[in-house]
C-alpha cells in the first residue's frame, strides 16, 4: 500500500507565486517550538485551501527566505491553518521574531500524506519523537474524528525532557478518544515518574497482530530507523510501515534536485513513504 | 516573388553564403539569433548577425580534461562538435528571477516577473543536445508542476540543428542512442558538404524560413551524400572503441543492466577511488545539458523594500546541497560523486523514464582531472555484483 | 519508598505460584520466544510471578541479589550512585537485574518500582545450575540474554546521541576521502 498521491496543481498557476497570509496567532508550545496560525488575506484562497495529514506548506518571509513547515491543524474541520515549527535555522529564527499581524507568503500544500484511509478497521501505532509529532497531529485528529473506523490506536511519543513533550495538554482528549498513549524522555527530571528511554523501546509494551497493524513514524532519522527495526521484528508488513522523511527542500516542486533520496523527491514523492519503497536505500550511508 | 513553403521532410541544397539569408529572415521575424562563435579558446554560443562570426576553418580536439581549438586550413563552418554551452544556457539560464516583492508598510506585494517574450533562434545544436532538450522538456513541462520561465523561453524556440560529421574522443552518443544523426526536435537540420549545405525541413516554420534563402531541390544522390555524413561520425565512434595497442581511443558506455548495476553497488570501493581524484568543483554539472539542480535565494536592494527571489544554478557537488538543520547528508566527496553518477545513469530512469545522459562527453572534457564516467562505470561493472 | 528492606525482600502481595499462570507468563515473553517449551517447563519451578507496588526497591546497587526479573507489566527506574537522577526505566518485555546470571555478585544499579509492576522472578543460582546441567538450554538462554543486553546497549546509544537537540552533530572522525579501513570502527 502506497501513500496517497499528492494533489495535482492547476495548469495555469505559477508554482512560484505565494499567496499572501498574515500571522493570526503565535502559540509557544515547548522551548524552541511554536505554532503559527496563518490566515489567507484573500477569502477565496482561504475557501479553496485544503490539505491532507502529512502535507507541508512553504512559508515565505520576504527578504529572508522560504522554509517548509508541517501543517499541524485539523484537516477535517474548517478550523484555523496551523503550522508547528522548531526555530533551528536563519529563516525559522526570523519567523520566531515575527509578530501577530505581519504578512508572509505561503505556497502549498505539497507532498504525500499519511494513508489513514487505507487503515480502516486496522490497528495503528503512531511512533514519533520531538517535533515529529507535529505532522502526525492532523492524522490523529483525522482518526479521532472517525474513531469507529479504526481498531486499536497507540501513540508512542518521546522528547528530550518532560518539558519538551509537545501538545501535552491534548493527551487527555486523545486518551478519551480511546487512543492509548505512552510517552518517554531521554532525560528525566526530579518530578518525572514516567518512562526514561527511547521511543522504539515502547514497542515492548504492545501486543500487536502484525497483519492488521500499520505504523506511522516521524522524527529524527535515526529514531525512524530504530522504529522501523522494531516494526519489522514484529513482522509488520513493509508496506504497512509509513515514514515521513526529511531532506533539504528548496523548491517543493521537484525541480531543484536538492531533496532527492535515491530515486525519490521527498517534496513530491514524499515526505510520507512506505518502508517498502525506501527499503533499498534506507541502509546506505550518506545517500 | 512567389513564396513557397517547403514541406516537412524535404531536403534542399543551399550555397554556403546563403545561410546568411536564413539568419536575416529569422531576425526579420523578430528572433534573437544565437550560434557558435569562438571566444576565450572555446566554441560558445553568442548572438549572431553575420555568418562570418561562425567558427569557419576551426576544429576542436577534446579528451579527458582537455579542449583545444586549431585552424584546419579549410573553409568548413561546422567542423567541430559540442562546446561547453548547450541549450540549457538559454532555456534554463544560470540566473532567473522567479518572484518580485515590494513592501508597502508592513504588507508585501508579491508578483511574478514578466516572462521573456522575444523568441530565440539557435543555430548549432547537435543530436545529443536535442535529446537533452527533450529531457529538460520532460522535467520542466511534463511533470506535475510547469516551470513558467522555461515554458516561456521554450515556446518560441527555433532550432537549426547541425548533423555531426565527426566525433571527438569524448563523444559516445552511439552508446546512448542519441545520435549522431539529428532525427527529431528541429525546425531545420543542416548537413555540411564540401561545396554546400543540405537542409532538411523539420517543421512548417522551418520550411517557411528555409524558403527565404536561395535554395535548390536535392537529387537523391545528394540526399544520400548528406545522410552519409553523420554515418561517418558514427563509424568513427565505433572504430575508436576497438582497442588499439590495448587501449581504446574512444568512449563507450555499456548500458546493459546499468540501472541495477549502479544501485546494487552503492557501497562499492570504487566510489572512494573516484573521490580521491574528484575535486567536487561541479564543472561536470555546469556543462551537462540535462543537469537541472538549482537553488533559490533572496536578493534585496539596500532599503530592503524591494526583494527578488532568484533561481541560480547549483550543483549536487556543493557541500550545502544536502544540508539540513540536522546536518549535511552527503558530507564526503565519495557520497556526492556517487549521487551525481547514480542519479544521471540510474535513478533518473526511475524519475523520468530514460537515462539522464545523452553521451555528449562534455563532463569528461571539462573535468579538470579528466574523470571519465564511462571508465568509472566499467570499473564498477568489473568488480561488483551485476 | 520502603525503608530498611533486606535485599530481595519486597513490599509485595503474596507471590502467586500457580504453574499454569507462570507458564503462560513465560510463553508470553518476547525474551523467551526462541526457547522451546520443554525448557520453559524446566524454568517454571524456579520462577515466581510477583506483583510490586510503586516505590518498592527490588535491589540495590553494590549489594548482592538472588533473582533476575522478566518484567511483564509496569515500569522500574534504574538509579546509579552519584548520578543524581534516574537514567533509564525498564518496562514490559525487558530483562532486569542480569548481574547474578552473568557471574557477578554486586548489582550495578538500584531498581525502584515506578508503576505497579508485574514480573517473573527467577532464582539465579538455580537457573545457572540448569544451564550447566543442560548446555543446549544454557546456550539458548545466554544467547537470549546477550540479545537483551544488545538491545539495551542500542537503546542507550540512541539515548546518548541526544537526537532531539538543536545542535549539528560533530564533523566525521575520518578525514575527507580517507579509505574505509582508516575509519574508526564502532563498538558493539
Amino acid at each position: 500500500m502506497t501513500a496517497i498521491a499528492p494533489m495535482p496543481s492547476e495548469p495555469s498557476v505559477n508554482p512560484w507565486l505565494p499567496k499572501a497570509v498574515t500571522i493570526g496567532d503565535i502559540q509557544p508550545e515547548v522551548p524552541g517550538i511554536a505554532t503559527y496560525q496563518l490566515d489567507f488575506a484573500d477569502d477565496l484562497a482561504a475557501a479553496a485551501f485544503s490539505f491532507r495529514p502529512g502535507q507541508f506548506n512553504m512559508v515565505y518571509l520576504p527578504g529572508i527566505g522560504e522554509v517548509p513547515i508541517s501543517i499541524s491543524s485539523d484537516p477535517t474541520g474548517a478550523g484555523p491553518l496551523l503550522h508547528t515549527i522548531r526555530a533551528a535555522g536563519s529563516v525559522t529564527s526570523a519567523l520566531a521574531r515575527k509578530q501577530v499581524g505581519e504578512t508572509l507568503g505561503l505556497r502549498g500544500p505539497f507532498g504525500s500524506s499519511w494513508p489513514t484511509g487505507n487503515c480502516k478497521a486496522q490497528d495503528i501505532v503512531i511512533a514519533c519523537g520531538g517535533v515529529g509529532l507535529a505532522p502526525l497531529r492532523p492524522a490523529i485528529y483525522d482518526i479521532v474524528c472517525n474513531r469507529a473506523d479504526y481498531g486499536r490506536v497507540f501513540l508512542l511519543y518521546g522528547a528530550r525532557t518532560p518539558g519538551d513533550l509537545l501538545f501535552a495538554r491534548e493527551y487527555d482528549t486523545w486518551r478519551n478518544a480511546d487512543i492509548e498513549i505512552f510517552t518517554t524522555v531521554d532525560l528525566g527530571d526530579a518530578r518525572w515518574r514516567g518512562n526514561i528511554g527511547v521511543v522504539p523501546s515502547l514497542f515492548y509494551r504492545l501486543r500487536l497482530e502484525a497483519r492488521r497493524t500499520h505504523v506511522m513514524t516521524c522524527g529524527p532519522e535515526i529514531m525512524i530507523h530504530f522504529v522501523v527495526f522494531e516494526a519489522l521484528a514484529r513482522r509488520i508488513p513493509r508496506d504497512h510501515i509509513h515514514v515521513s522523511m526529511e531532506r533539504n527542500m528548496n523548491c517543493a516542486i521537484g525541480q531543484c534536485g536538492h531533496c532527492q533520496y535515491g530515486p525519490k523527491f521527498v517534496c513530491k514523492d514524499g515526505p510520507v513513504f512506505t518502508y517498502k519503497e525506501l527499503a533499498p536505500f534506507m541502509h546506505t550511508e550518506d545517500l | 516573388m512567389v513564396t513557397i513553403n517547403l514541406p516537412i521532410g524535404c531536403y534542399v541544397r543551399v550555397e554556403k553564403p546563403a545561410l546568411q539569408a536564413i539568419l536575416d529572415r529569422l531576425r526579420e521575424l523578430g528572433y534573437r539569433v544565437v550560434g557558435p562563435t569562438v571566444a576565450d579558446g572555446a566554441i560558445v554560443y553568442a548572438d549572431l548577425t553575420s555568418i562570418d562570426e561562425l567558427p569557419v576553418g576551426v576544429s576542436d580536439a577534446q579528451d579527458g580534461g582537455t579542449y583545444r581549438l586549431h585552424r584546419n586550413g579549410g573553409g568548413a563552418y561546422f567542423d567541430y562538435v559540442v562546446g561547453p554551452h548547450s541549450l540549457k544556457d538559454y532555456l534554463f539560464p544560470p540566473r532567473a528571477t522567479l518572484l518580485e516583492c515590494q513592501r508597502h508598510g508592513t504588507d508585501w506585494e508579491m508578483r511574478v516577473p514578466e516572462l521573456p517574450s522575444q523568441p530565440l533562434a539557435i543555430l548549432g545544436p547537435r543530436s545529443c543536445d536535442l535529446h537533452a532538450l527533450a529531457m529538460q522538456d520532460r522535467i520542466f513541462l511534463g511533470d506535475r508542476f510547469v516551470n513558467p520561465d522555461y515554458e516561456a523561453r521554450r515556446k518560441g524556440l527555433f532550432v537549426l540543428a547541425i548533423n555531426c560529421g565527426r566525433a571527438v574522443s569524448t563523444c559516445f552518443c552511439t552508446s546512448m542512442g542519441t545520435g549522431p544523426a539529428v532525427s527529431s526536435g528541429f525546425d531545420l537540420a543542416l548537413t555540411e558538404l564540401p561545396g554546400h549545405f543540405i537542409l532538411e525541413v523539420g517543421s512548417e516554420l522551418g520550411g517557411r524560413v528555409a524558403a527565404a534563402a536561395p535554395w535548390a531541390p536535392c537529387s537523391t544522390r545528394e540526399v544520400a551524400e548528406a545522410q552519409a555524413v553523420p554515418r561517418k561520425a558514427e563509424i568513427e565512434m565505433e572504430e575508436r572503441r576497438r582497442p588499439m595497442s590495448g587501449r581504446p581511443h574512444g568512449r563507450y558506455l555499456d548500458t546493459s543492466g546499468l540501472h541495477d548495476l549502479l544501485l546494487n553497488n552503492l557501497d562499492h570501493d570504487h566510489w572512494d577511488k573516484v573521490a580521491d581524484r574528484c575535486l567536487a568543483c561541479g564543472n561536470c554539472t555546469m556543462v551537462c545539458p540535462t543537469c537541472f539542480c538549482c537553488s533559490v535565494q533572496e536578493v534585496a536592494d539596500l532599503t530592503g523594500g524591494h526583494v527578488r527571489r532568484e533561481r541560480f544554478w547549483d550543483t549536487c557537488f556543493n557541500a550545502d546541497h544536502s544540508y539540513m538543520n540536522s546536518g549535511t547528508v552527503r558530507k564526503l566527496t565519495r557520497a556526492r560523486y556517487r549521487q551525481w553518477l547514480t542519479h544521471k545513469l540510474a535513478t533518473w530512469v526511475d524519475q523520468f523514464g530514460s537515462s539522464g545522459c545523452v553521451g555528449c562527453g562534455r563532463c569528461i572534457t571539462w573535468c579538470p582531472v579528466g574523470i571519465d564516467l564511462t571508465a568509472e562505470v566499467a570499473a564498477i561493472r568489473g568488480g561488483g555484483p551485476p | 519508598m520502603s525503608p530498611g528492606l533486606k535485599p530481595g525482600a519486597t513490599a509485595a502481595t503474596i507471590p502467586m505460584n500457580n504453574s499454569e499462570e507462570i507458564m503462560a507468563a513465560l510463553r508470553g515473553m518476547r525474551f523467551l520466544h526462541d526457547i522451546e517449551d520443554q525448557y520453559l517447563q524446566a524454568i517454571a519451578p524456579l520462577a515466581e510471578l510477583r506483583e510490586f507496588c510503586a516505590g518498592t526497591v527490588l535491589f540495590r546497587e553494590g549489594q548482592s541479589h538472588p533473582n533476575i526479573y522478566l518484567v511483564i507489566a509496569g515500569s522500574v527506574a534504574l538509579d546509579f550512585r552519584f548520578s543524581g537522577r534516574v537514567l533509564q526505566t525498564v518496562g514490559p518485555g525487558e530483562l532486569l537485574g542480569w548481574t547474578p546470571i552473568l557471574g557477578g555478585v554486586e548489582m550495578t544499579a538500584t531498581a525502584r518500582v515506578l508503576e505497579p509492576t508485574q514480573a517473573v522472578a527467577i532464582r539465579a543460582s538455580q537457573l545457572i545450575a540448569l544451564c550447566e546441567h543442560n548446555p543446549r538450554f544454557g546456550f539458548e538462554f545466554m544467547r537470549q540474554t546477550a540479545r537483551a543486553l544488545s538491545r539495551r546497549l542500542n537503546a542507550t546509544k540512541l539515548q546518548l546521541l541526544d537526537v532531539y537537540s538543536h545542535n549539528e552533530p560533530p564533523t566525521p572522525a575520518v578525514g575527507e576521502n580517507e579509505h574505509p579501513t582508516a575509519r574508526v570502527v564502532e563498538e558493539g
